[in-house]
C-alpha cells in the first residue's frame, strides 16, 4: 500500500502536512478492522475535482453533454458558495481518492478516514463481490472507442444512439454478476428452431397393458395439448419473465456491430454504477461513522482542529431532522445498531420485554456492537438494511413522520407518525434504489415483431411522461414498436367539511371540521410506442384474468 | 487535469441550452422579473436541468417520509406549483429541477437589446481625443526573432541562390537564410478619434428613501451601467449621493448610506456641473447623468436645479430625471422638470423624465432614457 500513495503523493503534490499524517490514519484505519484496497491519492483544485466529479470519478469517459451540465451545476455551486465537494472516491483496486486542496488540513484528513471506509465497503460488502476492479482502465477504453465510432460515423448518430442507451440502462439484471455462466451457454437455438416437440409421452407399462392404457383417446389428448404448447412457446419468447432486458435486447434484436458495442459497454457502466446506487444509505453511514470515530477518537484534529471538524461534521450531515440525507439515515442506523448490539437490545428477551423502566436502563455488557456493524457492512444493502434496522424505537427517537398532500392550502403536511406506513415507505424509496422494476415479457409480441415490457407493479404507477420519452428512446435501439404493460393509477380527492359540534360557524370561518379522503383507481393499461404514434390502451387481457381470479388489482 | 475534456462537453452541453437561455432570458425582461445576478461579468438564470427520460415512479399521492418535530397537519414544505400557473409550454421539460446556469454579461444585453429595442448608442461626433493605435503592418529588415516573415525571408534565401546560381530545385533542402535575409514584422501607429464615456449617478439619500427604492435605484443604475458600457471602450462611473449636502461616494457607499437629513437637490447637480467642468470637457467625453430621488424637495430649490440642468445640457448627452416611488402631494420635482421641458426651458432632447414604482417599470423606464439619445 505505502508504495503506491507514496509515488503518487510525490507526483500530485498533497501537501506536507497532509502527507505525514495519511499514513498514521491509514494503520489506525487497519488496526481498528477495516479492510481497504490500495489507496492513491491525489490533491487537486475546485475546478479540477469539479470536473473530475462530473466523470464520476474517472479521469476519462466517453464525451457526453451529460457530464457538462453535471460540471456547470457544481461548478456554480462552488462558486456561489452552495456546497462544495469534500472527496471523490471511485471503486477500483487501487481506489482513487481525490481531495480539494482549498479545503482545511482537518478536513481533508477527515476525508481520507472517510475514503478508506468507503474502500473497505467496496472491497468487502457482498453487493460489490462482482463488479469490475479495474473499471478506470475500462472507462477510458469505453471513451476512446465511442471517440473512434464519433470519427467513423459523426457526432450526432453517436450521440443520438448513445442518448438512447443511457435512457433505458436500468434496464438491467443486478443479479447477473452471480448467474454469468447462464449467459455464456450457447443459448440462441432456443430462439432460432424451437425444441422439436417431444415425442409423445406415453404412460410407461409393460407391453400387455399398453394397448389398455395408452389408448388412441389418450394419444390424441397428447396431440393435443403438445399442439397448444407449441403454439404458446412460438408466441412467447423468453419463456420467463426475464429481467435483463439489455442483455436480450444486445442477444436478440438485429443491430449494427457498433451500435451492439455501444450498447454492451452502456450496460457495463450501468452494472458497475448499481451496487453503488443500492448500497448508498449503508455506504455513506459506513464511511461517516468511521470518519467520526477516527477523528473524535484518535486525536488527530487537535485542539483547534476539533472546531473545524464538528463544522465540517455538521455541513455534511446536516441538522437532527435532515433524515433525507443518506449520510445522516446510514451514520444513525450504524450508530444505533451499535449501541443495541453493546448493550445486548436485540433479540428475543429484549423485544417481549414489556417493561419500559427495564428497557431504558438495559445493558447486559454483551459489547457485540463492533462484530455486529462488520457483519451488516458485508450482508446488507439499503433495503435489507433499513428493514431489519430501522426499529420502533429508532423511528421515534429520530421524530420519523409521514407527510401527505392538502390540497385546499397547497402544502404538505405531516399526516401521522406510524412506524410501520413509515418504514413501508422508507422501504419503497430504497427498493431497487427507487426505480421501478421492469421485466422483458415478450420479444416476439403480436405475431414476433413488437417488444412487450413489464412493469412489476408496486403501489406505485409510471410516469406516463416519462414512459413516453423513454418508449422512444427504446424504439430507436430496437427500430420495433415497444409495449410496457402497467398500472395507470388515478388519485381523486374529496374533502367532506362539517361544522362542530356545538357550533354555528359559517364554513368559510373556523369552526369547521375537515376530512380528506384519497380515492385510487387503477387500470391495467399499456402503453405503446410504434416509431410515429404513443397510445395507451387498456389491457383488456389483465382486467379480464384478474376478474377471473377474483384479485383486486 | 487538463480541463480540455470537460470543456468539450461544456461546450456542448451550452449549445444544446442556448435557445433555451435565450427564451428564459426573454421570458424574464418581458415579465419584468429580476434577475438574479451574481458575478461581475455574468448574470445567473435558472433552466431545467435536461434528464435523459427513463422510467420513473409518478407520484400520484403526494406523500412521503421525513422526519422532525410536528404534529399532526403541521406544515411540513410548500406544495407542488399549481396546474396552468406556470406560462409556456410543457414541450420537453421533463423535470421540474432548475439549476442555474451562468450567461456572459454581454450576451445577456444583447438580448436585453433586442428585446426591448434599445437604441444603440452615438457617440459625439465632434470628439477630440485622439489615441494612437498599434497596427503590424510593416515589414523591416530589424526586429525580433520572435517576428521573422518567414514566407518573405524565404523567398529571399530563393531569391539569392538563384540569383548566385547555386539553385536547382533537388538542393532546396541545402538552402539557408544569412542575416541580410532576414525580414521581420514591424507596426505603424495610427490615430484614432477615441469616445470616452462617464456616467453620472446621483441619488437621494435622505430618510424618506427607503430600503425598497434604493433596491429599485440599484435595479435600475445596473441595467443603464450594463448598456452603455456596451458601447464604449472606457467608462467612467461616478457615484454622488446628496441629502442637504452633496458627495462623491464609491459604488459601495452609493447604495448603502443613509442620511437622516433634509433634502436639497440642487446641490447634486451643483456638484455634478462642478466635476463635468473641471475633469469632463464636453469635447472630449460623452456625459451620462441620472438622477434618482423620490421627487421630495424643498418647494424654491427646484428652480435653482432647473439652472444647473440648462446648464448641464450643454455638454451631456442625456440627463434622466426619475422619481422612484414618489408620493404626489410632495414630488413636484418631476413635475417641475416636466413643465421646463414642455416650455422648452430644457431641451427634450437630452432632458427625460421617468418614473418608476415597482420593478416591472424599471425597463420601460431604462428604454425611455435612452432612447432620447438616437436623436
Amino acid at each position: 500500500m505505502s508504495i503506491a500513495w507514496e509515488s503518487n503523493l510525490l507526483s500530485s503534490g498533497v501537501s506536507k502536512d497532509l502527507a505525514k499524517l495519511i499514513p498514521e490514519i491509514i494503520d489506525t484505519c487497519k488496526q481498528e478492522g477495516l479492510d481497504p484496497f490500495d489507496l492513491v491519492i491525489e490533491e487537486f483544485n475546485a475546478d479540477e475535482i469539479a470536473e473530475i466529479a462530473a466523470y464520476g470519478g474517472f479521469p476519462v469517459r466517453y464525451p457526453h453533454f451529460s457530464f457538462g451540465q453535471q460540471y456547470e451545476q457544481l461548478h456554480h455551486q462552488y462558486h456561489t458558495g452552495q456546497g462544495k465537494i469534500y472527496e471523490m472516491v471511485v471503486n477500483n483496486d487501487p481506489t482513487y481518492m481525490y481531495l480539494q486542496r482549498n479545503n482545511p488540513l482537518v478536513d481533508n484528513l477527515t476525508v481520507v478516514a472517510h475514503a478508506l471506509a468507503h474502500s473497505d465497503f467496496f472491497k468487502n460488502n457482498i453487493m460489490f463481490k462482482h463488479t469490475n476492479r479495474n473499471m478506470m482502465n475500462i472507462f477510458a477504453n469505453h471513451g476512446q472507442k465511442i471517440r473512434k465510432y464519433i470519427d467513423l460515423y459523426g457526432y450526432n448518430t453517436v450521440m443520438n444512439f448513445v442518448d438512447a442507451c443511457l435512457s433505458i440502462d436500468d434496464l438491467i439484471d443486478p443479479a447477473s454478476g452471480w448467474k454469468v455462466t447462464e449467459f455464456d451457454k450457447p443459448s440462441k437455438v432456443e430462439f432460432d428452431d424451437l425444441p422439436e416437440v417431444e415425442r409423445l409421452e406415453k404412460i410407461q407399462t409393460n407391453d400387455y397393458m399398453d394397448q389398455f392404457v395408452n389408448t388412441s383417446d389418450h394419444k390424441m389428448k397428447q396431440r393435443r395439448i403438445r399442439r397448444e404448447e407449441k403454439k404458446h412457446t412460438r408466441k412467447t419468447f423468453p419463456k420467463s419473465p426475464q429481467r435483463d432486458v439489455l442483455m436480450h435486447v444486445l442477444k436478440y434484436i438485429p443491430m449494427e456491430q457498433w451500435k451492439q458495442n455501444v450498447l454492451s459497454m452502456i450496460r457495463d457502466e450501468a452494472m458497475y454504477y448499481y451496487p453503488q446506487i443500492v448500497t448508498k444509505v449503508m455506504n455513506e453511514g459506513w464511511a461517516s461513522y468511521w470518519d467520526s470515530y477516527i477523528m473524535a477518537t484518535k486525536g488527530y484534529a487537535g485542539d483547534e482542529g476539533i472546531f473545524s471538524y464538528a463544522k465540517h461534521h455538521a455541513g455534511v450531515l446536516g441538522g437532527k431532522n435532515n433524515m433525507g440525507n443518506p449520510y445522516k439515515l446510514g451514520v444513525s442506523l450504524f450508530n444505533d445498531i451499535k449501541e443495541r448490539w453493546d448493550k445486548g437490545r436485540h433479540g428475543r428477551e429484549w423485544e417481549h420485554c414489556e417493561m419500559m423502566d427495564k428497557k431504558r436502563k438495559w445493558n447486559n455488557n454483551q459489547n457485540r456492537g463492533r462484530e455486529k456493524i462488520f457483519e451488516v457492512r458485508e450482508f446488507y444493502h439499503d433495503y435489507t438494511f433499513i428493514n431489519e434496522f430501522f426499529t420502533q424505537d429508532f423511528c421515534e427517537k429520530y421524530e420519523f413522520f409521514e407527510y401527505g398532500l392538502d390540497r385546499e392550502k397547497n402544502e404538505y403536511v405531516i399526516t401521522s407518525r406510524d412506524h410501520e406506513n413509515i418504514k413501508r415507505k422508507l422501504l419503497k424509496r430504497h427498493e431497487n434504489g427507487g426505480r421501478p422494476i421492469i421485466n422483458l415479457e415478450n420479444l416476439k409480441y403480436k405475431g414476433g415483431n413488437e417488444i412487450l415490457l413489464r412493469h412489476q407493479f408496486d403501489g406505485l404507477p409510471l410516469d406516463s411522461k416519462y414512459v413516453e420519452n423513454t418508449l422512444k428512446m427504446f424504439y430507436k435501439i430496437v427500430h420495433r414498436p415497444v409495449n410496457i404493460k402497467t398500472i395507470a393509477v388515478d388519485v381523486t380527492q374529496t374533502t367532506k367539511y362539517w361544522n362542530k359540534p356545538g357550533t354555528t360557524g359559517s364554513f368559510f370561518g373556523m369552526n369547521h371540521n375537515s376530512t380528506t379522503t384519497n380515492e385510487t383507481d387503477r387500470t391495467p393499461v399499456i402503453y405503446k410506442f410504434d416509431g410515429s404514434r404513443f397510445t395507451r390502451v387498456k389491457d383488456e387481457r389483465s382486467i379480464r384474468e384478474a376478474h377471473r381470479s377474483g384479485e383486486d388489482i | 487535469m487538463s480541463g480540455r475534456r470537460i470543456r468539450d462537453d461544456h461546450k456542448r452541453y451550452h449549445d444544446i441550452i442556448r435557445d433555451k437561455v435565450k427564451h428564459k432570458l426573454k421570458d424574464h425582461i418581458k415579465s419584468g422579473k429580476k434577475i438574479t445576478r451574481r458575478g461581475k461579468d455574468y448574470v445567473v438564470v435558472d433552466i431545467p436541468v435536461i434528464d435523459l427520460p427513463k422510467f420513473k415512479h409518478g407520484d400520484p399521492y403526494h406523500e412521503g417520509v421525513g422526519s422532525g418535530e410536528g404534529k399532526k397537519g403541521d406544515k411540513v414544505k410548500d406544495g407542488p406549483p399549481l396546474e396552468g400557473s406556470e406560462p409556456g409550454s410543457p414541450g420537453d421539460d421533463t423535470g421540474e429541477h432548475t439549476m442555474g446556469v451562468g450567461v456572459p454579461l454581454d450576451s445577456y444585453v444583447d438580448i436585453l437589446g433586442e428585446e426591448l429595442r434599445l437604441p444603440k448608442l452615438k457617440p459625439k461626433s465632434n470628439s477630440k481625443i485622439i489615441r494612437p493605435k498599434i497596427k503590424y503592418d510593416k515589414i523591416a529588415k530589424v526586429g525580433n526573432p520572435s517576428l521573422v516573415h518567414k514566407k518573405r525571408t524565404l523567398k529571399n534565401v530563393i531569391k539569392r541562390a538563384i540569383a548566385s546560381e547555386t539553385y536547382t530545385p533537388d538542393n532546396i533542402s541545402d538552402l539557408y537564410p544569412v542575416p541580410e535575409d532576414f525580414e521581420y514584422r514591424s507596426w505603424s501607429e495610427k490615430d484614432y478619434p477615441d469616445v470616452n464615456a462617464v456616467i453620472f449617478f446621483m441619488q437621494d439619500i435622505s430618510a424618506s428613501m427607503g430600503p425598497d427604492k434604493r433596491e429599485l435605484v440599484r435595479e435600475l443604475c445596473w441595467y443603464l451601467e450594463c448598456w452603455i458600457k456596451r458601447f464604449y471602450k472606457q467608462t467612467d462611473i461616478k457615484y454622488m449621493v446628496h441629502d442637504v449636502e452633496a458627495f462623491e461616494v464609491d459604488s459601495e457607499k452609493f447604495y448603502s448610506y443613509t442620511s437622516g437629513g433634509g433634502t436639497k437637490i440642487s446641490s447634486v447637480f451643483e456638484l455634478c456641473n462642478n466635476v463635468i467642468d473641471s475633469s469632463y470637457p464636453a469635447d472630449e467625453w460623452n456625459i451620462y447623468c441620472f438622477y434618482l430621488s423620490d421627487g421630495e424637495n424643498w418647494g424654491d430649490d427646484n428652480e435653482v436645479c432647473i439652472n444647473y440642468i440648462k446648464q448641464m445640457q450643454q455638454s451631456c448627452n442625456v440627463i434622466g430625471v426619475t422619481e422612484v416611488k414618489g408620493m404626489s402631494d410632495w414630488a413636484e420635482f418631476v413635475i417641475d422638470v416636466d413643465e421646463a421641458i414642455d416650455t422648452d426651458v430644457l431641451d427634450s432632447d437630452i432632458v427625460v423624465t421617468g418614473s418608476v414604482n415597482d420593478h416591472r417599470d424599471i425597463l420601460s423606464t431604462l428604454k425611455g432614457f435612452l432612447n432620447v439619445s438616437i436623436s
